[in-house]
This record gives structure tokens, sequence and C-alpha cells, in this order.
């Protein structure tokens, strides 16, 4: 029979790990087993020693962490032997709100904005695109304004390549979850060789600003949100 | 007041580049986007906004700027508005969030970079230079060459017009209006055409000499097109060598040029 505070501690939604002195994964909740997907448990263990307390007990740090699409803002360490040491990622909360189907929100079709974008940028440029489109993506709400400022600055970053691949997809077997409503997801991906690391904070801040998530891996930008129709 | 009166003849889309251009602008109508039109003079920017908003006002940007701060215009019931040049104006975001109060979408038009840009216009439609693009520039010369020989009621063909797109479609149309002229002219109409020229050009100092350059040059130029070698020219003169020599000399005429290169 678990304890209440065990409990709480499992069904956390900031991840919370235990590793032993050689960096093993002792133990972890529900949340953390999510980000472990993606982050390899040496990086976090390296995390908990960087910001652990001198002494005995705990220590809180601020921070600004950011792991596929989750950005943390606070991490929380703490030992009470010298055999294990745990971290909790306290999460930033800026998940897609219900924006999107309010407000200056028009139903488009994704295909023209990526077009448009891909022209205003990559037009006069000599690069080759290789695209694989979904075609059964229907047309959705999306603050267009916003949605293609992203797009252009996401697309300014790549400009640098010979070659781009960009895929538009439904993301099979997940949903987001808007106004306690379930809607599918489109994911659409940019990769090329190289990518400009110089401007990440202001696709953030666009991205913020049209309400979709936004995840920067290696030489690939990934952009998701719900397809409300 | 709104501009009118300007040539917004059919926008030509020849070229992959003004395809594009025309796709781009076409869907970025029906969006609630700004959109710019970005390129030199006469690449045919105003000509592409009004293809697509054919019911659209269009404005000079620093105009309308100056007619908003002193509230004589009035813009309540305006949807669509073609704004050329914003470029010009001092203030473009205060500018465009002006237009923006009364929800106006925003066709601009530009020739240099702002920094605004980006920030304001989601959609940027740059149109090439004409040099760039051939099938566009072969196109308009056929209109423009047509236009000009129904205006003179001549036939002169293409190939004896020296084409200056320097400056696009503004120096393409001058010059093959220009080139229609000269190669139509008579005798008659060249004498007094002359006569008027050297009248603007006489007062108590000048010389016989130094307006002689205006029959000399051309004739050395065209005998040299026909004969080729000064030898020839100076037969077919029936001068001088050395004089023929001397004046090509003393024209700079040493190597073929346009007129407008002389001095």
């Amino acid at each position: 029979m678990q304890e209440l505070n065990e409990i709480f501690a499992e069904y956390d939604l900031n991840p919370f790990v235990i590793f032993n002195n050689q960096g093993k994964l002792l133990h972890y909740n529900q949340e953390a087993e999510y980000i472990l997907s993606f982050v390899s448990p040496h990086k976090l263990y390296e995390l908990a020693v960087n910001h652990a307390p001198k002494s005995f007990g705990t220590k809180r740090s601020q921070v600004h962490l950011r792991y596929d699409r989750y950005t943390f803002c606070a991490l929380l360490v703490g030992y009470i032997d010298d055999e294990k040491i745990g971290i909790k990622l306290y999460k930033e909360m800026t998940s897609v709100s219900s924006e999107p189907i309010k407000g200056d929100t028009t139903t488009v079709n994704l295909f023209s904005l990526l077009q448009l974008s891909k022209n205003s940028v990559f037009a006069s440029r000599d690069i080759l695109i290789t695209e694989s489109l979904d075609p059964t993506v229907p047309e959705m709400k999306l603050q267009v304004e916003k949605f293609l400022k992203l797009l252009n600055n996401v697309f300014m970053q790549f400009v640098n390549n010979r070659e781009i691949e960009i895929v538009v997809k439904l993301k099979i077997g997940q949903n987001m979850i808007v106004d306690g409503k379930s809607y599918p997801i489109c994911n659409v991906r940019i990769k090329a060789i190289s990518f400009n690391v110089q401007n990440n904070n202001l696709l953030y801040t666009l991205a913020s600003e049209a309400n979709v998530m936004l995840i920067i891996k290696d030489e690939k930008v990934i952009i998701e949100f719900p397809i409300i129709a | 007041m709104p501009i009118k009166g300007i040539d917004m003849s059919k926008y030509i889309a020849e070229s992959e580049i003004s395809k594009n251009a025309l796709e781009m602008a076409t869907l970025a109508s029906v969006l609630p986007v700004h959109v710019l039109i970005f390129g030199e003079v006469g690449v045919g920017k105003k000509s592409l906004a009004r293809a697509v908003f054919p019911d659209a006002q269009l404005y000079d940007g620093l105009q309308l700027y100056n007619m908003i701060n002193t509230s004589t215009v009035n813009l309540s019931d305006i949807e669509i508005l073609i704004v050329s040049d914003i470029d010009k104006v001092s203030n473009i975001k205060q500018f465009i969030e002006k237009l923006e109060q009364y929800h106006i979408k925003i066709i601009a038009t530009a020739t240099s970079e702002k920094k605004s840009f980006s920030e304001k216009f989601a959609v940027r439609i740059d149109l090439s230079p004409l040099s760039q693009r051939e099938e566009d520039l072969l196109k308009l010369s056929e209109i423009y060459l047509k236009d000009a020989n129904r205006h003179f009621g001549t036939d002169v063909k293409i190939d004896v017009i020296d084409m200056d797109f320097s400056k696009n479609s503004i120096s393409l149309r001058e010059s093959i209006y220009r080139g229609v002229i000269f190669d139509s002219i008579d005798e008659k109409q060249l004498l007094t055409l002359l006569e008027s020229f050297l009248l603007k050009q006489m007062d108590e100092k000048t010389e016989y000499k130094e307006l002689l350059k205006v029959f000399e040059i051309p004739l050395i130029r065209a005998s040299r097109t026909k004969f080729k070698s000064q030898l020839q020219m100076a037969k077919a003169l029936n001068i001088n060598r050395n004089t023929l020599r001397k004046k090509i000399n003393q024209y700079n005429l040493e190597e073929q040029q346009k007129y407008a290169g002389i001095k």
C-alpha cells in the first residue's frame, strides 16, 4: 500500500528522479518516465550533481532548460546520505491554451501558408526543397498572421542550406486537449544539415504568440498544434 | 486623394518569378494579413497589387501618412488599401498601427529595406528586376512597341530599337517610344527638331564650332556602321583621313558608345 506522499510524487506533473551515487536510476515518477524518453539519465544525473547543495539537504535553483517541447524554470536537488540523490524539474507552463479557437483565428489551408512562407523566404535562393505533405491534413483554425511570422522566421534560420526537407503529417495515436476537448495533432517538421541557433529565443516567442508548440532539436525544427476545424 | 491616372496595365506574368509572385499575392488575398511587395522602381509592384486587388484604392504612402496626421482622410469604410512607397514614410510602425485601428488590410509597395517590414508584414513578395525576367521583358517590349506603333502610325521592328531596361519598365517604355520616333522621323521633321534644339542651345557665347558636333558625331558613327574602316569612311565622305582621325579623337569616338556617354 502506497503512502499518500508517494502517490503525490508519482502523479506529479513535474518529473522527479532518484539516482544512486553511480548515476543509476533508482526511482522515477510517471512524468519523468516520459521525459526520459528524450533526455538521457546521464544528462539528468549530471544536472542533479551540478545543482546539488554543498551539504545534506535540498537546494532550489532557477534555471532555463529546454528538453523537447518542455521548458523547465526551476530545479530541486537533494540528498540525505551519500548513497542517493534526487532531482525534481519544474515545468514552465506555456502549453497551448484555448486561444486557437478564440480571437483572431481564421480557418485556413496549412499548405497555403507553407507555400506563402516558403516563397517569401526561399524564392530568390538556390535551395532544393523536398516536401512530404500529408494530404489528409484538413483545413484548421490558426492565428494566421502570427503563424506566418513564425514560419518565416523558422525558414530564415535555414537559408544557408542547399537542401531542406519539409514534412507535414498528422501525429498518429496522440491528441491534444484544449478546453476539455481532444483534437488530433498536426506536426510540421523542417530539417536541414545546418541550422542557425542564434535566434532560438525569438522563435520560441513567436511560437508562444502563435499558440503552437515549438521543438528545436539538432538541425530540425518541429511545430505542433491541435487541428481545430 | 487616391492616386488616379497611373498606367495600371495588366500585370505581366510570363516568367517563373512573376508567376510565383502572382500566385503568392492571390493566396495572400484571402488571408487576414498585410502584404509587402518589394522591388526596384518599375518592376510591376503596383500592377501586381492592382491585378489581385482591382477594387482597392491606391494611395501614396507619404501622402496618406500626412492626410491621417491632419485628419483629412476618411478611412472608416475602407477594407483594403494599396499603399505605394511605404518605405518613404518616417514612422512605418505607427502608420500601420493607425490603419489597423480601422481593420484595413494593407498591400504596400517598397523599394528600400526597412527593419519594421518583417514585424509588420507576414507576407513579403519580392519582384526581381526585368533583367532577370527575360520572358516578361520580351512580352512588355512587344506591348510597348505595339502601343508606340499604333500611337505614331508606324511599323517599327523591335530589332532596330536600342532598349534600355536599367529602370525596368519605366526606361524600357521610354526607350521603345524614343526608338519608334527616331526610326520614323523624316528629313523635314529632323531638321525642325534640330532647329528647335539649336535654338535652345544658343546664346551670345555660342560658337559655330561648338554646335557642329550635333551634326558631326552622328555622321561619323553612322558612316562607321556603314563602312567599317576609317579608310573607307574617309573615301565615302570625301574628306582627308587625317581630318577624320582628328575628329574621331576630338569627340572621343574611338570605341563604339551610346550618345548618352558623349560630353
